[in-house]
């Protein structure tokens, strides 16, 4: 069952084409990739399948009435403890708020951490802060736009495992990241975006290092025409 | 409406954690003693100073609230972004709007009810021990009356931050037309029905009268001074007047937040 579908969108700005008619479904239990370099049209893709974009045509339907999202590069309100901020999006899904501190310790968020403003916590755990926003009440359909941006190792591999958990789970997920071998380890397939088009689609199937490989030399040459 | 609720509740907690906020409200809290202290030092301790400062204070925290710790939060959802954690389906741009909205309006409801405990204080006070030639025509509504203008202008200027943000591109923008906007809304409307003068107009050409009408017309008038000012020479208030001062000020804010709902539902984020 697709949880997200969408077809030809295409974004006009004023004196640029950012995207030229891109297809995309992302269905229960799958996790999708947009791999691409910078302004590829990845980020924009995602603001429209969320509404914060307006798209200037095509279609998209999101049977799933719960998001969660990861921004990029976001700004964190500062003047909030992690305890409340995830609490908000437990309410907004419909669940209890007094599950915020599991959601939290779930992205590896020691307990000393969730009652401190974000303001005082480090870039990697704002970010594990944001990634628990997301996850909060097991949404059907998690969108994530590099998610790892800022993380270190350990919580890289963690953030990981816990994606390949709610996949298992029957979430789907739509990924953009520029580390390919985490595209390669949690996903089914990668769209390869190149000048608001999908050129090429990889379907993953041993999530190994030729497909790290062949990622990267598609996205070599792609970027090199 | 629970997702407009949470958000409010969320917006209200978010703002009481700056520290601006709860400088400002223990600022108000300090009100009445500042006025006090102001009247005594220039030995006037007429109760009508110190209801004087405590207008003019409550007016000028209000519109402080709102550009040091709303206009901050709505700059960095707009600027930074951060609204894309709160515009996720199931949440509508509308119950964003309003969410955030509400929860501004719970924090000014809570400066206004601090402002009214201090202007009922020294009321209390100043029936108590003043003369009575210096009780003019003060009584516990004249309080009251302190803090409910404040409260339904400051909601006003309120209203219009909310549709700037609508439109702004970030903190920068938003904080400069707020601004703008506090200064037209102060200054312009004097002006302008001075203007109006028969007198003045006169050998004006026809399309600048109709400007300068049309003009007035769009800016609130934020003089509710005038009722607390009449009340403090013990003057009757014309409730009438009040009632149709606040009713303008009531249609200003839910004109101000249905183009805000408007824009802000069309614009790329």
């Amino acid at each position: 069952m697709a949880l997200l579908h969408c077809q030809g969108i295409k974004k006009h700005y004023r004196h640029k084409h950012a995207l030229h008619g891109l297809d995309l479904d992302v269905k229960a239990g799958e996790a999708v990739g947009l791999l691409g370099i910078n302004g590829a049209g990845k980020s924009t893709t995602i603001k429209i399948l969320l509404g914060l974009v307006r798209k200037s045509a095509g279609s998209v339907a999101l049977e799933e009435s719960q998001v969660g999202f990861l921004p990029e590069l976001a700004r964190m309100p500062e003047h909030i403890t992690p305890r409340n901020f995830v609490a908000l999006a437990l309410r907004i899904r419909g669940k209890k708020a007094s599950e915020a501190d599991a959601a939290l310790a779930e992205t590896g968020l020691g307990e000393e951490h969730m009652s401190r403003h974000i303001r005082l916590l480090s870039k990697g755990l704002r970010q594990r802060v944001a990634l628990a926003y997301a996850l909060a009440g097991s949404p059907r359909l998690i969108v994530l736009d590099e998610p790892m941006s800022g993380l270190d190792a350990i919580g890289r591999i963690a953030t990981l495992e816990l994606l390949k958990k709610r996949k298992m789970a029957g979430a789907g997920i739509l990924i953009c990241s520029h580390i390919v071998p985490d595209l390669v380890r949690l996903t089914d397939k990668v769209l390869l975006i190149h000048q608001g088009e999908v050129k090429q689609t990889f379907s993953m199937a041993s999530h190994d290092m030729d497909e790290v490989v062949m990622l990267e030399q598609a996205l070599r040459d792609w970027s090199s025409q | 409406m629970t997702r407009i609720r949470n958000l409010a509740l969320y917006s209200f907690r978010e703002l009481m954690g700056m520290l601006v906020v709860r400088i400002t409200l223990t600022a108000a809290a300090l009100l009445p003693l500042a006025a006090w202290i102001f009247s005594e030092f220039f030995l006037m301790e007429l109760t009508k100073v110190q209801l004087d400062v405590m207008t003019a204070g409550s007016y000028l925290l209000g519109m402080v609230l709102i550009l040091i710790a709303v206009v901050p939060m709505l700059g960095a959802d707009i600027g930074g972004r951060l609204c894309y954690f709160y515009l996720v389906p199931p949440v509508s741009r509308n119950e964003y709007v309003l969410g955030r909205f509400l929860g501004a309006a719970l924090l000014l409801l809570l400066l206004f009810a601090v402002l009214l405990a201090g202007s009922e204080t020294l009321i209390t006070v100043a029936l108590e021990y003043a003369p009575a030639d210096r009780r003019h025509g003060i009584d516990w509504e004249t309080g009251l009356l302190i803090a409910g203008t404040a409260c339904y202008q400051s909601m006003t200027l309120l209203a219009a931050v909310f549709f700037i943000a609508a439109w702004a591109t970030g903190f920068a923008e938003l904080l400069l037309f707020s601004i703008a906007a506090c200064a037209l809304f102060w200054i312009m409307p004097p002006v302008l029905e001075a203007m109006k003068n028969p007198f003045l107009m006169e050998g004006v050409p026809a399309w600048i009268v109709a400007l300068v009408h049309g003009i007035a017309w769009l800016l609130p008038e934020m003089n509710a001074g005038q009722f607390i000012l009449a009340e403090l020479h013990g003057q009757a208030t014309d409730y009438t007047m009040l009632l149709l001062h606040f009713l303008g000020h009531l249609g200003y804010v839910l004109i101000m937040l249905m183009a805000c709902l408007l824009i802000f539902a069309r614009r790329d984020l």
